[in-house]
């Protein structure tokens, strides 16, 4: 399973209003090119998507947030799954495109004895899957889109072969940042800021 | 249960060139009060106890390596689950003493859903368990020091009543480590420095 084919079938089920976050991976650059408006933080660092995320599910309690993590990010950090299954939020899907390794620098975890999945459920994240082809992740990501949350999908996809720049501008530094402050300022359940601007 | 009970019953199994290291809770004084020789590293800071031992288990490969940590500590770096699955360390002995509470700040995620033992199976450590009596504490801690691990045991016990005192000096600061180094140097498989 490749994960731009992934972020193919995942784009069109995401409507306008949810919001995105991606970790700093492929991802970003795949997800750039598929859904160019709406509410996007791309390139989160390692281990911050999944918080960042979180966030916003409060911030935004009617929407849908979708976290695209990647395994190398998530073993940064894989006490977030804890605060995630404590703070129980019920519009959260995690997707975590696991691909076994470290960008170009050799092989992750989870290529030997590490199961994402089953650390989500010890965690306390009961709604969780490991997906390994494009029709169970659809069923999945439907399924998660439909139901309450939150949900933890691990989507084990090949490494990829070939480097995919996004455009640098939208998906980086404080350009991509003003587009996002932008787009939650458009957001309809956007309230203002507390401190008035 | 209690948590000084089942460090009493773990103290006679820990023979004297063993390793120790405790997270900073009361697993620290009581410790102390059971095992005051011998090389014991004291209270570390949050989410560094299992690490530290980590790092004690490739430097001692012959000699078990027990880890007394506490929930708070351990979920604040769960990640370090990962590292020791993979390195797979055969001599370590993980303790988490679970009071599914920090100190008197209120309790923590293993009241509510958070599993430890679950955690660290799908992190890839095989053996792993949890334990909530003094006979199944006992049984699984001979169990874990006689064989091959790495072994990772949850107890479960209750908050403690009241404030345990130990000999500051002895378990923190710049005289523990020169006690903790002593020891090191004292240990009949230290190889000197590099």
């Amino acid at each position: 399973m490749k994960r731009f084919d992934c972020l193919k079938l995942l784009a069109p089920m995401v409507d306008e209003q949810m919001l995105t976050v991606t970790s700093l991976s492929s991802n970003t650059a795949f997800w750039s090119d598929l859904r160019r408006e709406g509410a996007n933080f791309f390139g989160c660092n390692m281990g911050l998507c999944i918080p960042f995320a979180l966030g916003l599910t409060a911030a935004f309690p009617k929407r849908k947030v979708i976290a695209l993590d990647s395994d190398g990010s998530l073993m940064v950090d894989s006490s977030s799954l804890i605060t995630v299954a404590d703070v129980n939020p019920l519009n959260f899907i995690v997707i975590v495109f696991d691909n076994g390794s470290y960008a170009r620098m050799g092989t992750t975890f989870t290529t030997r004895r590490t199961d994402l999945e089953k650390i989500a459920q010890g965690a306390g994240i009961a709604n969780t899957a490991t997906v390994r082809s494009e029709e169970a992740l659809s069923t999945a990501v439907k399924r998660a889109l439909e139901a309450s949350g939150p949900h933890l999908i691990v989507a084990k996809v090949e490494p990829d072969r070939v480097r995919v720049k996004g455009d640098p501008h939208r998906t980086y530094g404080r350009f991509m940042r003003e587009c996002f402050v932008d787009a939650v300022r458009r957001h309809p359940d956007y309230k203002g800021g507390k401190r008035g601007d | 249960m209690k948590r000084y009970e089942c460090l009493k019953l773990l103290a006679p199994m820990v023979d004297e060139h063993m390793f120790a290291v405790t997270s900073l809770s009361t697993n620290t004084p009581f410790w102390f009060n059971v095992r005051p020789e011998g090389p014991n590293f004291f209270a570390l800071n949050m989410g560094l106890c299992l690490p530290f031992a980590l790092g004690l288990t490739a430097a001692f490969p012959k000699r078990k390596v027990i880890s007394i940590d506490s929930d708070g500590s351990l979920m604040n770096d769960s990640s370090s689950l990962i590292t020791v699955a993979d390195v797979n360390p055969p001599n370590l002995v993980a303790f988490v003493f679970d009071n599914s509470s920090y100190a008197f700040m209120g309790s923590t995620f293993t009241a509510r859903r958070t599993d430890l033992a679950k955690m660290a199976q799908g992190a890839g450590i095989a053996k792993s368990g949890t334990v909530r009596t003094l006979e199944e504490f006992s049984a699984a801690a001979k169990q874990a020091i006689e064989s091959t691990g790495p072994h990772f045991i949850v107890a479960k016990v209750e908050p403690d009543a009241g404030r345990v005192a130990a000999d500051r000096s002895r378990t923190s600061g710049r005289p523990m480590r020169e006690w903790f180094m002593d020891a090191v140097r004292r240990h009949p498989d230290y190889q000197g420095r590099r």
